[in-house]
C-alpha cells in the first residue's frame, strides 16, 4: 500500500439508541481508489457521514485518523480544510445561494482565494468535463435541481475543490446510463489530475468502469466481511450480498 | 422640536398586550427635503390631487402636512430608469408622486444612506397611482447608517389591468419603520411586495403591508424573507384584505425568516379580512434556524458555521434584489448587497 491516508480502527458509531458501525476497520493509501458494496442498512452512508463529522453519529468507541491526525476530533468545516470531501446521496437544497457563489466561498475557505475571473475561467474548464451549461453557476445551489443536476454538481464540486480525499456516497444511484458516464468521467478527471484517494460507495458498478479499483470492502452489519480486488465486485454482481449476510 | 405619532397601525387592532397594534415614533418637525423638484425635472403639485392612502398611514400623512412637506410630481423618462440615492446628513422629509399613464412602464429606484456618524431622520413617502394596463416597478434599498432613523412609506393604486411590483430590500444600520397600502381598483390588476431583510445588533424593523382587493380578479403577493440576529427585532403585519364584489380575486403572504440565534424577538401578525366569498386567501410562514443539513452541508466544503450563517444572510437580501426587473437597479442593489458582504 502507498503512503497511508486514512486509518480506521475498529469504528463504531450509533444514532441514537440504534449501533450501526460495530468495530469497522479501514485502511486507505495515497492516491488509491477504494470501493465500498453492501446491502442496504448495513452502515456504508453511515460510514462516510460519521467520516465527514455529521452530529448525530455519535462515535462510541474506535480511532480515525487521517493525514496522522485524529479525524474525530476536528470539526466538520476543519476536516474540510484538511483535505475531506463527501458528494452527498441526496445534495442539500440552499435556496437563495447561487453555485458560483458558494463553490467560490468553498475554494476561498480551503485556502485558495481567487479573482472572479480565474474562478469564473477554472469553473467554465471543469464544467466542459461534465458537459454542464455555463448558466448552473448562477442557478441557487440544487434548487430545482433534477437528481442528476444534483449529482454533476457534487462532481463539479469535487473538480473544484481537489481534496486529498473524496467519499462518493452513491452518487450514481438514481442516474441514468448517460449521467452515471458522465460522471464517472469527473470522477476519473478528478484522480488523474489531483491524485486524491477516493472512497466509492455504490451498489451499481457503471461508475467504476472508468476507474482503476485499489480494492473493494464488503461491509454488512456495521463491519468489513469481505475484502479483494476488483474481482471482488463482479462475484457480487453475480451472487449478490447472501453469503455475507449469513456469514 | 419633535413630535410623536403612531403610524403602522394594524386594522383592526388586535390585543394590545401582544403589542402589535401599532408603533409610535418620535419624528422632528423642521425636517427639510433632501430630493428637490429641480434635480428631478419635478414640480410641487396640491397634495389634495395625492391623496393616496399610505401603510403607515394617516397620522405620517398629517405630520408631514404640518411639517410643510410639499409632494413633488416626478415625471419619468418613460422605461428608463428614474433613481433616487441620497446619503442623508440632516433630518429629511419627501414626498416623492409617481404616474403611470395608461400602458405606461416605470423603474423607480431609490436609496436611502447616511454616514454611520450622522445622527438623523428621514422620511420618504412615494405615492404611485398605475393606470389602466401600465407597469411600475419600484425598487427601494434602505441602508441606514448607526444613527440615522428611516421612516418609508408607500401608497399606491392600481387601474384596470395594471402592475405595481415593489422590492424592497433593508440593510442592517439602524431603526427602519416602513409601511405599504396599495388598492387594487381596477380589474385584473396585481400587486406585488417583495421584501429582503437583516436586522443585527438590537436594531429594529416595523412593518406594515397591506392590500386592498377592491375589483374583481385581483393579485395581491407579500414575500417577506429575512434573517435576525444578535438582539433585532421585527415585526411584519401583513393584510390583505377581500373588499366585497372583488370575486375572483387571489391574495397571498409569505413570510421566510432565518433566526440565527436565540436572542431575538420576531413577531409576525398575518391577516386576511374577507367580506367575498368567492376569493382564495393564503398566508404560509417558514420562521426558524438554518436547517442544520445546510448548515453541515456548506460545513462539508470547509466553510465555517459563523461564514454559512453569514452567506445564508446575505442571501436572504439577495432573494429580493434578484426580484427586480430593470437590469440597471438590480445591478446596482446586488452591488451594493455584495459590497457589503466583501471581506466580512
Amino acid at each position: 500500500m502507498s503512503q497511508e491516508i486514512l486509518n480506521i480502527e475498529k469504528l463504531c458509531v450509533s444514532i441514537g439508541e440504534k449501533e450501526i458501525l460495530k468495530g469497522l476497520d479501514l485502511k486507505i493509501g495515497e492516491g488509491e481508489t477504494h470501493v465500498i458494496m453492501g446491502p442496504n442498512g448495513a452502515g456504508k452512508s453511515t460510514l462516510g457521514n460519521t467520516l465527514m463529522g455529521k452530529e448525530e453519529y455519535e462515535v462510541t468507541s474506535g480511532k480515525v485518523t487521517f493525514l496522522g491526525e485524529d479525524l474525530l476530533e476536528m470539526g466538520t468545516d476543519e476536516r474540510a480544510k484538511k483535505g475531506l470531501f463527501m458528494t452527498f446521496q441526496n445534495p442539500i437544497e440552499v435556496p437563495g445561494v447561487r453555485v458560483s457563489e458558494f463553490i467560490r466561498n468553498s475554494c476561498e475557505a480551503l485556502g485558495n482565494k481567487m479573482s472572479l475571473w480565474n474562478f469564473k475561467e477554472t469553473a467554465l474548464e471543469q464544467m466542459k468535463v461534465l458537459n454542464m451549461d455555463p448558466s448552473y453557476l448562477d442557478r441557487e445551489l440544487n434548487l430545482g435541481f433534477s437528481g442528476g443536476e444534483k449529482k454533476k454538481a457534487e462532481i463539479f464540486q469535487l473538480l473544484m475543490l481537489k481534496p486529498r480525499l473524496a467519499i462518493l456516497d452513491e452518487t450514481d444511484s438514481g442516474l441514468d446510463v448517460d449521467a452515471v458516464r458522465t460522471v464517472s468521467e469527473g470522477v476519473r478527471v478528478y484522480h488523474e489530475r489531483v491524485g486524491g484517494s477516493l472512497i466509492i460507495i455504490t451498489h451499481s458498478t457503471k461508475i467504476l468502469e472508468s476507474l482503476d479499483v485499489d480494492r473493494v470492502h464488503v461491509i454488512c452489519d456495521g463491519r468489513v466481511v469481505a475484502e479483494g480486488d476488483r474481482k471482488l465486485v463482479d462475484e457480487i454482481n453475480a451472487n449478490g450480498f447472501e453469503k455475507y449476510i449469513k456469514a | 422640536m419633535a413630535e410623536k405619532i403612531k403610524i403602522n397601525s394594524l386594522v383592526p387592532p388586535t390585543w394590545n398586550r401582544l403589542k402589535v397594534n401599532d408603533i409610535t415614533v418620535e419624528l422632528p418637525l423642521g425636517s427639510v427635503p433632501a430630493v428637490s423638484a429641480a434635480e428631478t425635472n419635478g414640480k410641487e403639485v396640491d397634495p389634495s390631487l395625492w391623496q393616496i392612502e399610505t401603510g403607515c398611514g394617516k397620522e405620517l400623512t398629517d405630520f408631514l402636512e404640518k411639517n410643510g412637506t410639499v409632494p413633488i410630481f416626478i415625471k419619468t423618462d418613460g422605461e428608463k430608469l428614474f433613481s433616487i440615492k441620497k446619503k442623508y446628513d440632516k433630518n429629511s422629509a419627501d414626498i416623492l408622486c409617481f404616474e403611470a399613464k395608461e400602458g405606461e412602464t416605470l423603474n423607480i429606484l431609490t436609496d436611502m444612506t447616511s454616514e454611520d456618524e450622522t445622527e438623523c431622520t428621514a422620511i420618504l413617502k412615494v405615492l404611485i397611482k398605475a393606470g389602466k394596463n401600465s407597469v411600475v416597478n419600484l425598487s427601494q434599498l434602505v441602508r441606514p447608517g448607526k444613527g440615522m432613523k428611516v421612516v418609508s412609506d408607500i401608497g399606491s393604486v392600481a387601474e384596470e389591468g395594471a402592475k405595481i411590483n415593489m422590492i424592497q430590500v433593508f440593510m442592517d444600520g439602524s431603526d427602519i419603520s416602513t409601511g405599504s397600502r396599495t388598492a387594487l381598483i381596477g380589474e385584473n390588476s396585481v400587486a406585488e411586495n417583495r421584501v429582503g431583510l437583516v436586522r443585527t445588533n438590537g436594531q429594529t424593523l416595523d412593518m406594515n403591508y397591506v392590500m386592498k382587493h377592491l375589483a374583481k380578479c385581483t393579485v395581491a403577493n407579500i414575500d417577506v424573507t429575512g434573517a435576525l440576529s444578535k438582539n433585532a427585532q421585527k415585526i411584519f403585519r401583513g393584510t390583505i384584505d377581500f373588499v366585497s364584489g372583488c370575486t375572483g380575486s387571489d391574495g397571498a403572504e409569505a413570510e421566510n425568516m432565518l433566526l440565527l440565534d436565540n436572542t431575538i424577538v420576531n413577531k409576525t401578525v398575518p391577516l386576511i379580512l374577507c367580506t367575498e366569498e368567492s376569493v382564495a386567501g393564503a398566508h404560509g410562514a417558514t420562521i426558524g434556524r438554518p436547517s442544520e443539513d445546510i448548515v453541515f452541508y456548506m460545513m462539508s466544503r470547509g466553510i465555517s458555521k459563523a461564514k454559512a450563517l453569514q452567506i445564508l444572510e446575505r442571501a436572504s437580501l439577495e432573494a429580493a434584489a434578484n426580484q427586480i426587473d430593470d437590469a440597471d437597479a438590480r445591478d446596482y442593489v446586488l452591488g451594493i448587497i455584495a459590497e457589503k458582504y466583501v471581506g466580512d
